[in-house]
Formats: structure tokens, C-alpha cells, sequence
């Protein structure tokens, strides 16, 4: 039987032969889209190292010197200016609402903040390989606010005690093998490569905290702490809110004039995490969608032409599936036949496919989709083959079971 | 005639085959075109931004500093005094106007009651005339008060309405940032899809933003717009542009400063294309291939199913060629024939695909295909008919449906026209 299939294959070669070159483009194209979709979307499966729910940002502002509402304090200007943002952020944690509070410079995620800088040994050569990190400055409730991860099983308060003390955390480090390892840094301590004046003691290794959902993580990560009574130039505070109270929080923050401005400084912008990930993220989180978008209409042009194709495929034949009847053949037998055909013909796209896939990965350059394990090729590769192959078996079953419908004294009637 | 006569019959009693190419093709046109309509979007002229597709934008400034053996370099928007000096005075320029490089978001309210935040860009007084923003109150602000630094605004409706519940507010004042400003003027919304004068609130571009510096004294928060006379070519301009940027380096070199040429100024498709950093010379070719290559695969692959179903359905008709292949028909006409019933089908799968993009595009554009507003009051996403609809991309589709009929149909209808009348009869029998 199956010589005889080939046979027949041999027989209509040319046919054959422009099917499987049509379905080699069909498992191509196919498995281009997968692997980009796949480019696109692999950051998410990464730990966050943060959980954004009830995490809201606020904005630290100063009235401008040309507004009638700023307060001149002369020769006290840096100290009582001080003492304003200090009064505010005092009134924000005493609030019920609020279950903790971190001045930061460019902790938000989703900020696509980058300060790029090394930690190196303090006992050692300051221009040497050190961590390469970017560098977060914030206030030690940071740790509470975000729920920072701590890779020896720390809480966020045991972190957030640690940065109290002076303490930096380092974040696990991607992509710079010359880079020192995180874990080789606990304990030690460590000078940034700008500022030398100031060693930090290493006391964990935390998650890194992703600038988005999307982006794959590279180098490290350190947090560095800021005093809570004297906080520079923060501008940004994030908040945790107790659960639910996101509201009551923002109703009364709005209409509570202390609460919002204490002489020149006041807040606003009062935003969700969430809601600010929504915004940052709008033009990725569509490209996944575009992505989607276009693999089903890909996947449906495809199986319109595969219908097509073995329909009239299946329709010339109608005379040879009513001779096989008639000599006996089953129509499970038959079915099968047609069947094994097609599979037959995608074994021969599918062999095609994989050595251009292997030649082009092996010699040749696939841009941006470029993985660090091959897994994502051999599992698109397969899931590739899967719908092309549901799609043959479609195509050529519905036909096939209209075809074996039909009387065999008609059907070679019509011949 | 006879070949809508020959398609119409075949169509009805090939229903199958009509679906499958109708709907496949269509399917094919609805993805270019959609396409095709995302990037068009971004650069089509329409109102308030009618010269879009001819403006060009001057932004950003490069420059490395050398300082003995080592060299730094720095980037970013360049400040006002850096813009007139690259871009004021250029010939072939029509129109030129300074504005902030990019929106800022300020808070606006009214004296006791909670702010709100708003997109804001300064501009100067000849942005009124590069840019039709429909004034429903008021004026746009003059010269005279951009030097002057006037305390002055012209606010969107939808601002007026969320701050003072009414549209008529000139005259108001408002609070931004907490210092009081006038409102002179109160213009219709506009999208955020256009890039320039989608903003809630404009400023005028005063002598504080005219003599604002940043780092190294060359870069600020200020870009050129500019329209060149009609006929006036893109690389004329930039040649004049380049040549500035070597005048100012015989004199800058002196001091180990030099700026680096990226190409400006940018047409409209390269802004859009938002690919480029202010320290990188834009390169639209791998973005451009992209959508080649998706163009190439969805003209492929139908055609290569289409191509497939033709041979098929022309098996069908091999007596039919046969015989009039025995009365004279010359295998031109044959090949001419199967490729015109082909294109038929074609044409109507194209207008039905290029319906669908239209709608779509109407209704999930904002969706999938996504402009920065965060911080517009206006949130509408939706483009216009006259965004989507062109003749030229009209013709795109046309285009798309004539290659895809030839890829699909060339092939079979030579091989059909080879057949020997007597072999095409025999066969039949």
C-alpha cells in the first residue's frame, strides 16, 4: 500500500512537487512569526522583582520664584526647604492609608531609568573588573514599598532594615560574564566607580527589578540608600497603600490642602503603578497584539489556500476513490490514504524547513531573534508543524469526506 | 463582457473555489493594507497638519569635545540660539518655526481648586501660521508678546471645559505650575495622533526659553520646523544644513569642539519612524525591510495558493481551451483571457479587503497601533476617512491586486495555452 502511494506520488510529481515547495513558504513564514512573536514576549516569563498592586507614585514640586505664592526664606533657603519635604513625607506615612512611603530619584519601574555605574572592592584596584550595575537611589522603606526579593529569603522589612544601616543590595547579573558575580560581592565591601569617598557594605542579592515586562534583564542592579531626613534631590515618592485604599487615598489627598503642599513644596500626579505601566507600555503591549493579530490573519489566509488547493485536488480524484470502493476499500481505508498524502507531502515542506532553519541559525544571521538557547526554535519548529499539519488534514479531510459521500456508479459516471 | 460572462459562470458553479480565492485575497489586502494605513497615518497631511508630508524637522544636536588624547561626546535637543544658527535663513524655506522639542507636562488649575495635568509646548508666533488650529475664541499670540515674555496661553476646548466648565474663557486666567496666566485664545481639540499640534496648551516661546542653555552651551529644548517651497527638494536642504554644520566647526574646531552631522532635518516619515537617538544618524532600512518582507509574504503565499488553485480549475477547462485552441485562438489571447477572469476575482477580493482595513483601522487603530497621549486631556485615537482613505492608497491596493494576479495566474494560463488542441480534446475524454 505504501508503495503503491508513492508510486502514485512519483507519478504526479510536478503537482507534488509545487505543493511541497508551497508548503516549505507556509512552515517558513510560520515559523518566523512564532519566533518573533515569541522575541517579543519572552521578558514576561522573567520574575518582575516587584509586585506592582497597590503601589502608587506622587510627584514632589516647588513653587516657582516667579509665582505669587512662594515663600522667600532668605539666607535659611536649603534648610527650611529641607524641612518642607521632610514635614510633607511625614504627613504621607502618618496616614492611614499608607503602608509605606520611599523617597526616590529613579526607582519607578516602568521609568526606563538607567545610571549606568560599577561597584567595585573597596580592598581592591578601583579601575578593576568590578559589578556592572544600574544604580538605584531611594529611601530605605523602598524595600517595603515594592516587596523587594530577597534571594537569601529575607522580608522586605529585614531588607529595608539593612538599607536603614547603610547597607547596598545588589540585584542577580545578566548578560556581562566579565562582570563580578553578585553573589561573590555579600558582604564585602564596595565603592562606586564615581564616587570613592563612600564605601557600602553588600548585604544581599535581591531580584532585579525590571524596567518593564517586556525587556529582558541585562547587568545588574544595585540599590543604593538615601537618608530619609535629608533627601536631596528626590522628587519622586512611591507609596504602598494598604489594600483597597487607593480612593480614600487620593479623595483625600485632593482635599486636604496640608496635606498636598507645605509652603513651596507640593504633590501631584498622584498615579497608579499599574495605570503608569499601561501608559509606558502601550506601544509593546500592541505589538504583541499587532503580532497576534497577524499570525491569525496569516494562519487563516493559509488555511483558505490549503482548502483550496486540496479541494480540486481531492475533486479530480473522485473517480479513483469511487474505483477503490468499488474494489472493497474501506472508507477508513481511503480516508487514510488521502490523508497520509498530504502528511507525506508536509514531511517533505518539513524536512525542507528545518535545514533552512538550521542553515540560516548555524550560518547565517536571524537578526533580532537571537536566542540564548535553542529551545525557542525547536518549540516554535514543532508548534509550527502542528497547525500546518492540522491545516493539511483539514483542508484535505472535509473534501475527502464529500468525496467518499458520492455513489461510486455516479461519481465514475461523471469520469 | 464575455469574460464576466465566463467568470460569473464559473463563480456560480465553482462556489468553493470562489469563497476560498475571494476571501483569501481579501484576507492578503486587509494585512498590507492595514499596514500600509499605520505608517500613512503618521505622515499624511491632513488638518491642522495639512503640510505634514513636506515640513521637515530640525532637532537635536551632537558634539564631541576633544581634550588631548581623550574625547567626549554629548547629545540631546538642541537650544534656540544652536537651532537659528543651523536652520534660520535657509533658501528654498518658505516657513520656519521654533517650538519646544518635545511636550512638557505641566499642572493647570484655577486658585483653590485641584490642578489638573496638561501637555504643554512653547512656540513661537509664526507656528500659528505653519499649523491651521481652528480658533473658536480669541487669538493666537504675536511677536511683540513672545519677546516680551507675555504670561499668555491659548488652551484647548477640552481644557477650557475641564477647568472653567465653559468653552468662552478669554480673558480668564488660569494657574500653571501655580503662576497666573492669561487665556487668549481657545482652539478646537486635536488628536494626539498629530505628532506637533496635538497638545492641550500652548506658551509662547519666550526670552527665558530663547536663552535657555544646557549642557555645553549648545543644546536646550528647542527644534526648527520647516516648509520649503514648493518644488524645493528634501536634499537641497540638508546639503545647505551640512554645510552650516562645517562653518561652525572651522570655528568650533579651535576650541576642540565639533558638531556632528546626523542627517538633519528629518521629513516627516523619519520622525514618525521614532528610530533614531539624537547621537545616531536615522536608518529607516530595518524597519523598511520588515514591512517588505511582510508585503513579499502575504503577495506570496496567496499567490502561490491561488497559482495552485488555478492550475486546478484550468484542469477543468482543458477541453474547453482545446477546442478553441482547434478553431484559431492564439495562445496570447488564452493567456490573456485566464489572466483577466483571474484579475477579476482578484479585484473584487481586493475591494473587499481594502473595505475591511478601512473599518478596521477606524475602530482599533488606537489599539494596535498605539501614539503616546499620557498626558493629553484629548484621548480620541480614531483617524479620519481622508487619513485612510488616498488615492494613493487606492492605488497601493490596485497595485497589490495586479502582482498578485500575475503571480498567481501567469504560470498556469502559459502552461494552459501550451496544451495540443488534440491532446487538450483527448484528455477530456
Amino acid at each position: 500500500m505504501k508503495r503503491k502511494l508513492l508510486k502514485q506520488m512519483r507519478n504526479e510529481w510536478r503537482e507534488n512537487l509545487w505543493l511541497v515547495m508551497a508548503l516549505t513558504i507556509v512552515c517558513l513564514s510560520v515559523w518566523s512569526l512564532f519566533l518573533i512573536l515569541w522575541g517579543e514576549i519572552e521578558g514576561v516569563m522573567e520574575p518582575l522583582g516587584f509586585e506592582a498592586k497597590d503601589v502608587y507614585t506622587l510627584k514632589l514640586e516647588m513653587v516657582p520664584e516667579d509665582s505669587p505664592e512662594y515663600n522667600d526664606y532668605g539666607e535659611e533657603k536649603d534648610a527650611m526647604e529641607r524641612e518642607d519635604r521632610v514635614s510633607l513625607m511625614r504627613q504621607i506615612r502618618g496616614n492611614v492609608n499608607v503602608e509605606a512611603a520611599a523617597w526616590s530619584s529613579n526607582f519607578i519601574p516602568y521609568d526606563f531609568s538607567y545610571w549606568g555605574a560599577s561597584l567595585n572592592l573597596a580592598d581592591g584596584e578601583v579601575d578593576s573588573i568590578g559589578y556592572s550595575a544600574n544604580i538605584r537611589r531611594a529611601s530605605p522603606d523602598i524595600a517595603k514599598v515594592l516587596r523587594l526579593r530577597s534571594h537569601s529569603g529575607k522580608s522586605p522589612e529585614q531588607l529595608a532594615e539593612m538599607l536603614s544601616s547603610g547597607d547596598v543590595l545588589v540585584a542577580n547579573s545578566y548578560g556581562d560574564e566579565k562582570s563580578l558575580s553578585p553573589e561573590s560581592l555579600l558582604g564585602r565591601v564596595v565603592i562606586l566607580s564615581y564616587d570613592s569617598l563612600n564605601p557600602y557594605r553588600v548585604g544581599d542579592v535581591i531580584d532585579n527589578v525590571r524596567r518593564s515586562d517586556y525587556e529582558m534583564t541585562w547587568g545588574g542592579m544595585a540599590v543604593i540608600p538615601v537618608d530619609d531626613e535629608n533627601p536631596g534631590q528626590m522628587w519622586d515618592i512611591i507609596l504602598r497603600l494598604k489594600p483597597g485604599k487607593g480612593a480614600a487615598f487620593a479623595e483625600e489627598l485632593d482635599n486636604t490642602p496640608a496635606m498636598q503642599q507645605h509652603r513651596n513644596f507640593y504633590f501631584s500626579n498622584l498615579k497608579r503603578l499599574e495605570d503608569l505601566r499601561d501608559a509606558r507600555l502601550r506601544e509593546p503591549d500592541a505589538n504583541v497584539k499587532t503580532s497576534v493579530g497577524l499570525m491569525i490573519v496569516f494562519l487563516a489566509v493559509i488555511l483558505l489556500g490549503l482548502l483550496g488547493t486540496f479541494w480540486f485536488r481531492v475533486q479530480q480524484r473522485v473517480g479513483e476513490i469511487a474505483i477503490r470502493k468499488v474494489c472493497g476499500a474501506s472508507k477508513g481505508a481511503v480516508f487514510t490514504r488521502i490523508i497520509s498524502e498530504g502528511i507525506l507531502l508536509l514531511v517533505c515542506a518539513g524536512l525542507i524547513s528545518i535545514a533552512v532553519v538550521f542553515f540560516t541559525v548555524r550560518y547565517g544571521s536571524i537578526g533580532y531573534m537571537e536566542f540564548q538557547t535553542p529551545a525557542p526554535i525547536i518549540l516554535s519548529g514543532i508548534v509550527t508543524i502542528l497547525l500546518v499539519g492540522s491545516g493539511v488534514v483539514l483542508s484535505i479531510g472535509y473534501p475527502a469526506w464529500r468525496a467518499m459521500r458520492i455513489e461510486p456508479a455516479i461519481a465514475v459516471k461523471s469520469e | 463582457m464575455d469574460y464576466i460572462r465566463q467568470i460569473t459562470y464559473e463563480m456560480k458553479t465553482q462556489r468553493m473555489m470562489t469563497w476560498v480565492s475571494v476571501g483569501g485575497t481579501a484576507l492578503s489586502i486587509f494585512l498590507v493594507m492595514a499596514f500600509f494605513m499605520a505608517d500613512q497615518v503618521r505622515i499624511v497631511g491632513v488638518s491642522p497638519e495639512s503640510d505634514r508630508d513636506r515640513i521637515l524637522t530640525g532637532e537635536n544636536i551632537s558634539v564631541r569635545i576633544v581634550n588631548g588624547k581623550d574625547s567626549t561626546s554629548s547629545s540631546g535637543a538642541a537650544s534656540y540660539e544652536t537651532c537659528r544658527k543651523l536652520y534660520g535663513g535657509l533658501d528654498g524655506i518658505e516657513k520656519i518655526s521654533y517650538m519646544s522639542a518635545w511636550p512638557e507636562t505641566y499642572n493647570a488649575g484655577l486658585p483653590g481648586r485641584k490642578s489638573v495635568p496638561v501637555s504643554v509646548r512653547h512656540t513661537d508666533e509664526a507656528f500659528w501660521s505653519l499649523y491651521e488650529l481652528r480658533f473658536l475664541y480669541g487669538q493666537p499670540y504675536d511677536e511683540a508678546s513672545c519677546e516680551s515674555g507675555e504670561r499668555i496661553v491659548v488652551i484647548s476646548r477640552s481644557l477650557a471645559r475641564s477647568l472653567f466648565q465653559e468653552e468662552d474663557v478669554v480673558g480668564r486666567d488660569i494657574l500653571l505650575q501655580h503662576v497666573p496666566y492669561r487665556v487668549i485664545g481657545v482652539i478646537e481639540d486635536v488628536s494626539p495622533m498629530m505628532r506637533t499640534t496635538g497638545t492641550d496648551l500652548f506658551l509662547p516661546l519666550g526670552p527665558k526659553e530663547r536663552t535657555e542653555t544646557g549642557y555645553n552651551g549648545f543644546m536646550g529644548n528647542v527644534q526648527a520646523q520647516l516648509l520649503p517651497v514648493a518644488g524645493v527638494d528634501e536634499e537641497s536642504i540638508k546639503r545647505q544644513v551640512e554645510s552650516r554644520y562645517a562653518t561652525i566647526n572651522s570655528t568650533l574646531g579651535k576650541e576642540g569642539k565639533r558638531f556632528i552631522y546626523h542627517g538633519q532635518p528629518y521629513n516627516a516619515e523619519i520622525v514618525a519612524s521614532e528610530s533614531y537617538g539624537s547621537n545616531t544618524t536615522p536608518d529607516l532600512s530595518d524597519k523598511r525591510a520588515g514591512r517588505y518582507m511582510v508585503y513579499i509574504v502575504m503577495t506570496l503565499l496567496p499567490a502561490i495558493n491561488l497559482g495552485s488553485m488555478t492550475r486546478s480549475r484550468l484542469r477543468h477547462r482543458v477541453s474547453e481551451i482545446g477546442v478553441r485552441r482547434a478553431f484559431g485562438a492564439r495562445r496570447v489571447s488564452i493567456v490573456m483571457q485566464i489572466l483577466v477572469e483571474n484579475f477579476i476575482i482578484t479585484i473584487l477580493g481586493g475591494i473587499v479587503g481594502l473595505v475591511l482595513s478601512i473599518v478596521f483601522m477606524l475602530v482599533f487603530y488606537g489599539t494596535f497601533f498605539p501614539t503616546d497621549s499620557a498626558s493629553m486631556l484629548v484621548n480620541e485615537m480614531a483617524p479620519s476617512f481622508e487619513m485612510l482613505f488616498t488615492w494613493k492608497a487606492f492605488g497601493i491596493a490596485l497595485a497589490f491586486c495586479f502582482v498578485l494576479n500575475l503571480l498567481s495566474a501567469t504560470l498556469p494560463a502559459w502552461r494552459a495555452s501550451r496544451i495540443q488542441p488534440a491532446v487538450a480534446i483527448a484528455k477530456a475524454r
